[in-house]
Order: C-alpha cells, then structure tokens, then sequence
C-alpha cells in the first residue's frame, strides 16, 4: 500500500490575499502607489514563488509621525510567521519598500 | 534612491526595509514648516524670487544626502520678520533630527538651515494667493464656456 501520490500548490494570490489581511493590522502604514480609499492588493504587494522560497516586495506609504521602522519591522515579522503558519512555505526575503508619507 | 534601514541576513530568510529619499524630504519638510518662526519653505531662488511653496510641495525646499554615517539634510526657509534668526536654526535643526530619526531610524548627521527670505505679516502673500486663484477660475470659465 503506497501513499497516494499528488501536487499541493498555492497560488500567488493566496499568498497576496494572506500578506493584505496582515498588513490590515498594522497601523501607520497604507498601501503604496495608489491614492485616496485604496486597499491592500496587487498593486501595492509583489509575489514571487521561486526555488528559494516565497520572494514579497510591498510598497507602503507611511503616516506621519509613526515610527515608520519599527512598523515595518513589525510588518514583516507578522508576514513571515503567517505565511509559514498557513502554507508552510519557506520565505526567502520580504522586501518593505516606503514610497511616500499621508499628513493631515 | 532608497536608504535601507533594516537588512538583515541571520534570519532564515533576507529581509529588508527601504525607505525613498523622498520619504525623509517630506518628513524633514513638514518638521521644518511646523516650526514656529518658519513662515514656509523656500523652492530655492528661481529668476531671483525666493518663491512660496505650498502644503502640497512639502518635499521641496529640502535636499537629502545619505551615506553610511548618516543622513545630511538642507532645508530652505523663509522666516517670519522678528524671529532670532541663530534661535530658530536650532529649533528647526532640532524638530528635523527629532523627527527624521524617531520616523525613520536613520541617524541624521547635518541639518543646514539656509534663510532665503523673509515674511513680513501675510497682507502680501495672501493677496498673492487669492489673485492666482482667480487667474485659475477665469481660465477654467474660458475653457468651461
């Protein structure tokens, strides 16, 4: 009696999906290139699946007066925890990208 | 170009956080204008006017040079008539390093104040203002009707 034999695969989008509901949770940042009511999601999050592992770059705009390296610190320690929690795939780099600050 | 704050590769996986210069422009600016004695930021001498800038051109009126001892900042100023000039280089030069090292981490090696204006009450300015507004309203109801 062999084991039966298959492929397990997880899309980028899941993986997309997984890193906005984090980055959800973070406050102080927004998601980068877009204006106005934007929400988390392709745009402002890039995903890589490669032999290494899962490659993130997010592009996030900062509000001012936040302390915008410890959030972005804070941000990829939750990605990196999340995403081998649920997919159990291995992450090879997270890649926070400041672009811009919201004052007022 | 982008400073990195916080690469790191002893984890098992690479990570890094990059923020734009743009970033420590706009953080450096808005610190800067927020000083009491600052009248606003200067856009630097264009045609031989130091020319008012906006809320909305923050990260104008500041440079920004990194390297790995730190962050090097210019800032240009026009001040309010009245203020100790020497007084208020070190207020700005302060509430800039405060504010670039507490939202960034990036340590901030010089702050320059460059004055290239000064602001006598605001009758000037405003008029100004509300006679480009109306420059801006008769075009759009050219062009409207």
């Amino acid at each position: 009696m062999g084991e039966v034999q298959g492929k397990f695969a997880i899309s980028d989008d899941v993986i997309i999906s997984l890193v906005s509901h984090v980055l959800e949770e973070i406050e102080g940042l927004s998601p980068g290139s877009s204006s106005g009511f934007a929400r988390w999601g392709k745009k402002s999050i890039k995903v890589k699946q490669g032999e290494h592992g899962v490659n993130i770059e997010v592009r996030v705009i900062a509000d001012y007066g936040v302390a915008i390296h410890k959030a972005a610190e804070e941000a990829v320690e939750k990605i990196s925890s999340r995403i081998q929690d649920i997919t159990g795939l291995k992450v090879s780099e997270i890649r926070i990208r400041v672009e811009g600050v919201n004052y007022e | 170009m982008e400073t990195t704050v916080g690469e790191r590769g002893e984890k098992e996986f690479k990570e890094a956080v990059e923020i734009a210069d743009e970033v420590i422009q706009v953080i450096a600016g808005i610190a800067a204008s927020r000083t009491e004695g600052v009248a606003a930021m200067s856009g630097g001498i264009t045609d031989g006017i130091a020319k008012r800038l906006g809320r909305k051109n923050l990260s104008r009126g500041v440079k920004v040079a990194v390297n790995e001892e730190g962050a090097k900042i210019d800032v240009y100023i026009i001040a309010k008539c009245g203020t100790v000039l020497t007084d208020l280089f070190r207020e700005v030069q302060k509430n800039v390093k405060n504010a670039v090292e507490g939202m960034t981490g990036i340590t901030v090696e010089e702050v320059n104040v460059y004055t290239q204006g000064l602001s006598f009450g605001n009758e000037e300015n405003s008029e100004e203002v509300e006679e480009e507004k109306q420059i801006v309203k008769a075009e759009k109801s050219v062009e409207g009707g």
